[in-house]
């Protein structure tokens, strides 16, 4: 009998590791997979805010893996050819390569329960959507008021990129307060450049479309289970490519 | 039948333009210029006829779109195309085309699928008297992405050509699929697949009994000189396509891409197969 209990035991144990190697070999695999073949975004489960993580990217310094959470008070950077894709709250955010955004938290948050990010500080190029939540950007040469919408920035010591890709946004001259716009947007109507030196009331003009796309931004609404206001992307903002 | 099918879509598109008094959103020109080289320029079966040359293109297109609900929109797309051959000049040419799409989108959504009906005119004017004449082509296509890196797309069409020289006539029926892949920094790959039916060309040397009697029609060929005769055979044609496309910025790209073709026409005593391969090189840019 004794001898019977030893070979099932035997076999049991044989049985778990076997099933633990298969997990243990099924689980990257299928991130391997995930990675060459992309993912198809929609709501994050409970508990997890990167989507997709390329490169080298921490949160607060560590090393950042698909399980590290992310909340306001939080610092997440990326190193050169890097990415992050991550979700705070309703809040989706696309870092890209050489970035570093600081998430304020509120002083007194509108309902504990939920993840508010407050204000953003940020030096690098970042690509967000929001709703129905107001909050305040700040880059070296600007501070800008969003009130629940898609922007993409791009923020250098000295000169600040913003599109308003949808909704509205308040934007102020960090070294020049005369110099101020508003500016309301169906889809990126009217990127501009916010610089630290230039005359009193203009340092703010007019930029192009610079590199974020509608694909992108459909695809982190996805991941707070939204879409953009417009219906068909356009390829205007992508590099050209063979019609077929 | 096809005019007429392709100036009801026209006609519609255009009413609809008129009736929402939208104003058309013109995206920017788009300038293509390649270097290609085709193996089997003639579609010949036999290795003596077949007939290999490089190709240059330079192309421009502009593509317009109309808002009619938030979920459909009207695309028109102009484009100019130039062709020049470096040894066989009789197929150097200049075409202009018209296509006008209906495009409906059910939602915003990541993965919501985009439907078309697709109208095309094309006028193609070759050095080749026998060449020369009008396209017409009438589409149905879906688009949807299937995962943030992947992208496919499908097509039914049916196309016709009324040339000079009725053995460049033809209809062929077509179903295509093509898959792209977007692989971050260093671009995207694509490939698709297309299977035709319908009337093909072949061009070979002298004017063997077999093939003139299977050929729906026959001509001395004016493109390749002497001794060449072009039959139109009722055929099977399968195409794919396997291309690199890396973007240099967000206004410009280079595209690689290969492309084979062969098709398969009975005759009395024989399957004859014909294969074509086509290699291209060409600098994209939009402004």
């Amino acid at each position: 009998m004794e001898n019977f209990d030893f070979i099932f035991a035997r076999r049991r144990q044989l049985l778990i590791r076997a099933l633990g190697a298969a997990a243990g070999i099924a689980l990257p695999l299928s991130l391997r997979a995930q990675a060459i073949l992309g993912g198809t975004p929609g709501p994050l489960p409970p508990g997890r805010a990167f989507y997709r993580i390329t490169g080298d990217v921490t949160v607060n310094g560590q090393i950042a893996t698909l399980e590290t959470p992310v909340h306001p008070g939080d610092t997440v950077t990326t190193g050169d050819s890097s990415e992050a894709i991550f979700v705070v709250g309703s809040q989706s955010l696309l870092l890209r390569e050489r970035s570093r955004v600081e998430l304020e938290s509120a002083a007194a948050p509108v309902n504990s329960a939920a993840l508010f990010i407050a204000g953003l500080r940020i030096t690098g190029k970042l690509l967000s959507v929001s709703r129905d939540v107001g909050q305040r950007l700040t880059t070296p040469t600007a501070t800008i008021g969003i009130r629940g919408t898609g922007w993409y920035a791009e923020s250098d010591p000295d000169l600040t990129y913003f599109c308003t890709c949808y909704g509205e946004a308040d934007m102020v001259s960090n070294e020049d307060p005369a110099s101020r716009e508003t500016v309301v947007s169906k889809r990126h109507d009217r990127p501009l450049y916010i610089a630290r030196e230039g005359p009193e009331g203009g340092r703010i003009r007019d930029a192009p479309f610079i590199n974020h796309t509608d694909q992108e931004l459909m695809l982190i609404e996805a991941l707070v289970g939204r879409a953009p206001p417009f219906v068909f992307p356009s390829d205007n903002y992508r590099s050209p490519q063979r019609r077929y | 039948m096809f005019r007429s099918c392709c100036a009801v879509i026209y006609g519609a598109l255009f009413c609809t333009a008129a009736a929402t008094a939208t104003p058309l959103q013109l995206e920017p020109v788009r300038l293509e210029a390649g270097i290609g080289w085709d193996d089997n320029l003639t579609q010949a079966a036999e290795s003596r006829s077949r007939l290999g040359d490089r190709v240059a293109t330079v192309a421009l297109s502009r593509r317009a779109s109309l808002p009619i609900t938030a979920n459909a929109r009207a695309v028109f797309d102009a484009s100019l195309l130039a062709e020049k051959l470096g040894r066989y000049g009789g197929l150097d040419r200049l075409t202009g085309g018209l296509s006008s799409q209906l495009q409906y989108r059910t939602s915003a959504a990541f993965f919501a699928p985009t439907f078309a009906l697709v109208a095309d005119l094309q006028r193609d004017q070759y050095r080749s008297h026998q060449r020369t004449g009008t396209r017409f082509g009438l589409a149905a296509n879906a688009r949807q992405s299937w995962t943030d890196r992947i992208d496919a797309f499908a097509e039914v069409s049916w196309s016709r050509r009324d040339a000079n020289d009725a053995v460049f006539d033809g209809v062929q029926r077509a179903v295509r699929t093509r898959v792209d892949y977007a692989a971050g920094k260093i671009g995207s790959f694509y490939g698709s697949a297309e299977l035709r039916r319908g009337d093909v060309q072949s061009t070979n040397m002298g004017s063997e009994l077999e093939y003139a009697n299977a050929a729906r029609a026959e001509s001395a060929d004016d493109a390749f000189g002497a001794g060449y005769h072009v039959f139109r055979f009722f055929g099977r044609t399968t195409l794919w396509t396997l291309g690199w496309n890396l973007p240099l910025g967000a206004a410009h790209a280079l595209d690689l891409s290969w492309r084979q073709a062969q098709s398969w026409v009975h005759i009395p005593t024989e399957t004859v197969r014909y294969r074509s391969n086509f290699v291209s090189f060409a600098y994209l840019r939009q402004f």
